[in-house]
């Protein structure tokens, strides 16, 4: 069923889009106590300008490293070590299809 | 509804051991976790599995669930419970384990979820307030909608209370203006649309991810995009204005006398809507033409004569 007379306005958030520590804590529904020690293990960190405030970015590793530790039983010091490793893992997909597009394999 | 097996999703027998489902849980999880796995069905795979732990992991759930199974199993999409069944074990969702915005089935539901606590719970009369839930989920969309901005039909999950105070997940499609110029990975928030508020509370927002899908020609790159040029080798070598495409039409290129495969042009501001603009990168990719005829072979060879190089110099190897 759509309903195609609502057409809902969305709001963009922009790379620009900064969140303090309350706000992360607030939309991501974690204490503060949680969020610190995310930060502490370097799963998030602060990226705007000057190192201050958290970008939408943040707070989606915030999201992703929190459902993993509670769904995979991990421990934070893991957790951290898979969001890196999904993080070089995206970019390595990034660059071999890339690659793929370029390249015919000829082989023999 | 349909009655669901938990004991088949988990893959274990009906007698396995607390550990053995444990174990189980753990295994698919890891196969299935959305925000890990490459299965297709990922997500749906994981709320199924998630859903069966709920149940299996706790001994006061896990008996009733046995007690209704008994009967249940084989009855096809036509299964309702008891009548009068209220769970005693219920659910608490402080330990809901769905990551996506729909929640679980209405089976769980009505065997275990809100509605059926909602006869035990005392919380709907209460002066108790609180704003709604934020839901999160993703998007796929194409290139050309990111480029020129589009109106797509979307299907949004979200958690509404129904009359009896208990919150079922309502799917509904909606539209939705997405604005020319995203970049992959940006997200966009819908005030209001998320879970509902409790109380004079107000309603949670809904956040989405867009992702864009690869395109055939373009790889995007921020909000910059390349595309690779196929050119004939008089093309590179004596240089030539040829039509590339742009996300926005044709352009026309000028490929400079003596260009190279790999070399990359810039077309500045012909990338991703924005202040400043992305740019488009075209690299060259030299098609040597295949020599079929007897005058395309002799062209070849005296090509051969003209420029006694070695190509492969820079690996070591000499011409024969």
């Amino acid at each position: 069923m759509t309903d195609s007379s609502i057409v809902y306005t969305v709001e963009v958030l922009h790379p620009s889009t900064r969140y303090t520590l309350q706000e992360l804590c607030e939309i991501s529904r974690l204490t503060e106590d949680v969020v610190v020690k995310y930060i502490d293990y370097e799963v998030i960190f602060a990226d705007g300008p000057n190192g201050i405030g958290f970008t939408h970015r943040q707070l989606d590793r915030l999201m992703k490293a929190y459902r993993l530790q509670r769904d995979l039983e991990i421990n934070t010091s893991g957790v951290a070590l898979v969001i890196e490793l999904l993080d070089s893992n995206q970019k390595l997909e990034r660059r071999i299809r890339q690659l793929e597009k370029r390249t015919t394999l000829v082989e023999e | 509804m349909e009655f669901v097996d938990y004991y088949k999703v988990m893959g274990v027998a009906e007698d396995a051991s607390a550990d053995d489902i444990k174990r189980s849980y753990r295994k698919l999880a890891r196969k299935y976790h959305p925000d890990v796995s490459k299965e297709a069905d990922a997500e749906e795979q994981f709320k199924k599995v998630a859903e069966a732990y709920q149940v299996l992991k706790d001994p006061d759930r896990r008996k009733e669930y046995d007690d209704l199974r008994k009967y249940g199993v084989g009855t096809g999409a036509d299964y309702s419970p008891p009548p009068g069944w209220h769970s005693q074990a219920g659910f608490d969702s402080g330990d809901f384990s769905g990551t996506g915005a729909a929640g679980f089935s209405d089976f769980f539901e009505e065997l275990f979820g809100q509605k059926a606590y909602a006869h035990r719970s005392h919380h709907a009369e209460s002066d108790y307030a609180t704003r709604g839930q934020d839901v999160h989920s993703r998007l796929g969309i194409t290139l050309q909608d990111a480029f020129f901005g589009a109106s797509l039909p979307v299907e949004i999950g979200r958690p509404t209370i129904q009359t009896d105070g208990s919150i079922r997940t309502e799917h509904r499609t909606v539209n939705i203006k997405i604005p020319k110029g995203i970049v992959n990975g940006q997200t966009i928030r819908l005030r209001g649309q998320g879970g509902p508020g409790i109380g004079e509370a107000p309603a949670g927002d809904l956040y989405i991810e867009l992702n864009i899908a690869d395109d055939e020609l373009f790889h995007l790159d921020g909000k910059d995009v390349s595309i690779t040029l196929p050119i004939a080798p008089w093309e590179a070598a004596l240089g030539a204005s040829v039509q590339v495409p742009t996300l926005a039409g044709k352009v026309n290129l000028t490929i400079p006398p003596n260009s190279a495969s790999g070399n990359k042009l810039r077309l500045k501001g012909r990338g991703m809507p924005g202040t400043p603009p992305g740019d488009q990168y075209v690299m060259l990719a030299i098609m040597a033409p295949a020599a079929n005829t007897d005058a395309q072979k002799e062209l070849y060879r005296q090509m051969s004569e003209l420029w006694s190089i070695n190509p492969r110099e820079h690996l070591g190897v000499e011409n024969d």
